[in-house]
């Protein structure tokens, strides 16, 4: 794959607002590439500064080793779907689609032909006579696609497209974009607060958080080998334990926690003394009827159902802190109750030590 | 038992709404359009019908040619405000941003003012011995006052022009105001030059604004007769002036409703065309 779009160290600020800070990221060739983080989190920013809208206040967007920080939105070789669609109120489906040909003065019968094809891409053949206030939202929204699709550019700048759709919708739609990302073969990026979403549709997705990118990388990548405590709460669920290192051997690593101590069987460059979190998934807890040397005694505090598993939560007889135990079949968890011991084991080979951070 | 009352409810409104129209507006038409067909004798009316008033109208050419010329002169007026207008608006709703509304309201407060003050006003400024022609004299570009502005056709199209351009100004930067954001940005996204965003989406999508207060414009300078009366003199003569003198000097109320008739008859006709055009471009 090869690289098509970069941001190197892009900052923006109003005024004395900062609204991003330091944001560099490569985007490659056919990639769907998904900027996720919480409103306000200066995610929008980013594309409408790659689109051209919004100057940035320093740093540089490059596109094919040319720096295009001050060519004008017009001859930018990007184009957004914007949040509310953005359709031209005026004009029908055929116009709104056929816009960007038609500013090019290309010939009538080509534009027609055009759309026809990029409509039928999107499903639309029939709706070209229609006018937008006709549509309901999700047509209104392959309106917008395939008025962006036509003009063939580089990269597709999507502004949280599925925002306002009702949840039954985004789902199809998700998969409508998947599906035909796919199949035009130009790069997306996307940008949605919405977890679930960004993992389903995304080859690489790029954390924001308090307007830095706190990761980037694949999906599994955030979620098996998130690099800060912040990445392990927000993406999936994390039971974070503070503990303090006693003792370290080669891929051993012998903790002591509000828990109880128990064995990390990792190699990593700690020393007898540091305090660390060590970051667990509910999923990689296992609760086991004998006790060994490195499980945990601790007792339940409530039980979770939801359906066919159940979530327990355990924790020490005197502590409000606990851990969460995930996925675990109904079946079993009905033989427990509230108050019952019970011995845990962690999965420490897959868990996470974060090193100077503080616990939040 | 509720729903009784709501369907009581809304019949009543709907009922007096219907006496209200009727009452205020479609009576005193009919009324007005009955008087048209009626004649005088002296200063009495005979109560017969008549289509006279309608002959003497396509017979005498005085008021034919007026009429030709009143709507060539509300034209003129309505295309100078909307020259001079559409810019200010376009101003005011895309960059005037934190100012806009402190603008439009200095452009509402000479609505509030009488409108017999604003001709009188306009006649100071314009007259022979007006701040204008005192202005040039000052500055020695001319001897004698000029007599271009006072007591002719221009007096009266400025005059006009300046009591009537908010009204093409607010609706017009009401609709351009409403076009959003994202659509003009979205126009320049798909490749627009600024020129042509303002070709294909923005002049478009604000274009019923433009066309609302183009109908207020022309409309209300075709019935004036205050403007002709006090800054027009002789050649600023003009159908409204027609029909206000045989209401009032003449007496002749019968050809007065006549001749008011046929400019409403005009008048409709002009919005009914301009609605029709405007739903065929827009299809």
């Amino acid at each position: 794959m090869s690289e098509i779009l970069e941001l190197k160290n892009i900052s923006k600020s109003y005024g004395k607002t900062k609204v991003l800070h330091d944001i560099s990221l490569k985007i490659e060739n056919n990639e769907f590439f998904t900027i996720l983080g919480s409103s306000g989190s200066g995610k929008s920013t980013i594309i409408r500064i790659i689109g051209g809208f919004v100057k940035p206040t320093s740093g540089q967007i490059i596109f094919k080793n040319n720096v295009i920080n001050e060519q004008p939105i017009f001859e930018r070789p990007f184009n957004t779907v914007f949040q509310d669609y953005a359709l031209f109120p005026n004009m029908n489906v055929f116009n709104n689609v056929g816009f960007g040909l038609k500013i090019k003065n290309i010939n009538k019968l080509e534009i027609k032909n055009k759309v026809q094809e990029v409509l039928s891409v999107v499903g639309l053949e029939n709706f070209a006579d229609r006018m937008p206030q006709e549509l309901s939202g999700g047509q209104q929204q392959r309106v917008a696609l395939a008025r962006t699709i036509i003009c063939e550019p580089k990269v597709i700048l999507l502004d949280e497209p599925l925002g306002a759709l009702d949840a039954e919708l985004r789902k199809q739609m998700q998969l409508f974009l998947k599906e035909i990302q796919k199949k035009i073969k130009i790069s997306f990026i996307f940008i949605t607060h919405d977890q679930e979403e960004a993992i389903f549709l995304s080859d690489r997705i790029a954390v924001l958080n308090n307007h830095e990118f706190e990761q980037i990388g694949s999906p599994k990548d955030l979620y098996y080998s998130p690099k800060t405590t912040y990445m392990a709460k927000f993406f999936g669920e994390c039971n974070l334990i503070n503990c303090t290192v006693i003792d370290k051997k080669i891929n051993n690593i012998v903790v002591d926690s509000e828990y109880g101590k128990f064995s990390i069987l990792q190699n990593t460059n700690v020393s007898p003394g540091d305090n660390i979190i060590f970051g667990i998934r509910p999923e990689e807890i296992k609760i086991i009827s004998q006790a060994n040397t490195n499980s945990i005694s601790l007792a339940i505090k409530d039980i979770e159902f939801k359906g066919s598993t159940s979530n327990i939560n355990v924790k020490t007889k005197n502590s409000g802190n606990f851990v969460k135990i995930q996925n675990i079949s109904s079946n079993i968890s009905q033989s427990f109750q509230q108050g019952n011991s019970v011995n845990i084991e962690f999965n420490t080979a897959v868990g996470t030590i974060f090193k100077n951070e503080r616990s939040t | 038992m509720r729903e009784v009352l709501n369907y009581f409810n809304t019949s009543v409104w709907t009922i007096i709404s219907f006496i209200l129209v009727i009452s205020l507006i479609l009576i005193p038409l009919a009324s007005f359009l009955s008087y048209s067909f009626f004649t005088v004798d002296g200063t009495d009316i005979i109560h017969e019908f008549s289509l006279f008033n309608y002959k003497e109208f396509f017979i005498g050419e005085i008021y034919i040619n007026t009429f030709v010329r009143t709507i060539f002169l509300a034209l003129t007026v309505m295309f100078i405000c909307i020259l001079l207008g559409y810019p200010v608006a376009y101003f005011l709703a895309r960059y005037a941003s934190r100012y806009k509304y402190a603008i439009l309201l200095m452009l509402i407060i000479p609505l509030f003012m009488s409108y017999i003050i604003k001709i009188y006003m306009m006649r100071s400024i314009l007259g022979y011995s007006g701040l204008i022609n005192k202005i040039l004299k000052m500055l020695g570009l001319i001897d004698k006052p000029l007599e271009f502005f006072l007591w002719n056709q221009n007096a009266v199209i400025i005059t006009l022009v300046v009591i009537l351009l908010p009204l093409i100004i607010i609706p017009t930067f009401t609709s351009l105001e409403k076009i959003p954001r994202n659509i003009i940005e979205a126009s320049f996204d798909l490749g627009c030059k600024p020129f042509q965003a303002f070709k294909y989406v923005i002049f478009p999508i604000g274009l019923p604004g433009l066309i609302v207060g183009s109908i207020f414009v022309f409309i209300l300078a075709l019935g004036d007769f205050v403007t002709p009366q006090l800054v027009g003199g002789t050649s600023g003569f003009t159908y409204g002036k027609i029909i206000y003198s045989n209401f009032g000097m003449a007496f002749n109320w019968p050809f007065g409703a006549a001749l008011a008739s046929i400019l409403l008859i005009v008048s409709v006709i002009i919005i009914l065309l301009t609605n029709y055009l405007t739903n065929r471009s827009k299809s």
